[in-house]
């Protein structure tokens, strides 16, 4: 059977699912992304570490700190860029099997579900301020307004990169052979899917 | 829907999931060790799923796999030596 003929309008992979299985062995996107996602990685790890430090030298700060936080926030931002990073995994299976309609559709729920995360970190800085927790409050803040400003500037000019493979997929430069640049613009994505998976727990859960 | 680990719909279902146990934890749970040991492991898990399954690295390049797979370990890992051994690490990385 063709293996386009497996999807259902409404994107159920279930039967097609083998068919959309990526290569073994493969570089996903091209090398050049993964020099960029290791510096990436290397950047936020280097943040991760100076939490820590800042941590056992600062214990009754970060004890207290994320009761301050707004957990709420936290977790739909953690709930957004989740399904934001499925919706890209959904758009790259779409198009090695050549449904590049469906592939935009999933693309485009991945953007808006970014740009959700972009408003309701908007929302929580302003929250704060008004709270009055502001960068030099104490050492917890600083760490957390220099982890989560930065990485809501990765999810800012990722949306971007999403909204130029939306533009490639409509100009049909992608297809089941030929999906390099998708797939580089996926894994950068999901490397700021990944970051926040850490950020979250550290800010907002562990006291 | 296919309830296996290998399926993404399912996946996106559990990750989300543990996320809300997260939060739940962070507004009721106090700073133990065994809270930090469980949210670790949480973040290994959910960094994992991510990178074998959404980011479809489980059958591709091995020093690729390998590297991503290696930082939801490393990182879980430093979450509960930071917790557990605080005094230590604090006297190791004191500059005076």
């Amino acid at each position: 059977m063709n293996s386009t003929l497996a999807i259902s309008p409404q994107g159920d992979f279930d039967q097609a699912q083998v068919n959309a299985e990526p290569k073994p062995g493969r570089i996903p996107g091209n090398m050049a992304i993964w020099v960029a996602i290791f510096s990436e990685m290397s950047e936020f790890a280097m943040m991760f570490i100076i939490y820590f430090i800042a941590k056992v030298h600062h214990p009754e700060a970060f004890a207290a700190g994320p009761e301050k936080l707004n957990t709420l926030a936290g977790t739909l931002n953690t709930l957004t860029l989740l399904s934001s990073s499925y919706f890209v995994a959904k758009a790259m299976r779409c198009i090695r099997l050549d449904r590049p309609d469906l592939s935009i559709r999933w693309m485009l729920f991945a953007v808006g579900t970014g740009c959700i995360y972009l408003i309701i970190k908007y929302w929580e800085f302003t929250w704060n301020a008004e709270q009055g927790y502001e960068v030099d409050t104490d050492l917890f803040f600083t760490v957390y307004y220099y982890m989560t400003f930065n990485h809501f500037l990765h999810v800012g000019w990722g949306s971007g990169a999403l909204l130029w493979g939306i533009y490639r997929l409509k100009q049909s430069a992608y297809d089941s052979r030929e999906h390099e640049g998708l797939e580089t613009i996926a894994s950068y994505w999901h490397m700021i899917d990944l970051a926040w998976i850490v950020i979250f727990p550290l800010l907002y859960v562990l006291h | 829907m296919q309830l296996s680990l290998r399926n993404i719909d399912f996946i996106w279902l559990v990750l989300m999931i543990i996320t809300v146990l997260n939060a739940v934890v962070a507004e009721t749970a106090d700073g133990s060790l065994l809270i930090t040991i469980i949210i670790a492991i949480s973040i290994g898990f959910k960094g994992r799923m991510v990178v074998q399954r959404f980011m479809e690295l489980h059958n591709a390049n091995r020093f690729i796999k390998n590297m991503m797979n290696a930082y939801f370990y490393v990182i879980p890992l430093l979450v509960v030596i930071v917790q557990a051994f605080p005094d230590t690490i604090a006297n190791l990385t004191r500059l005076n």
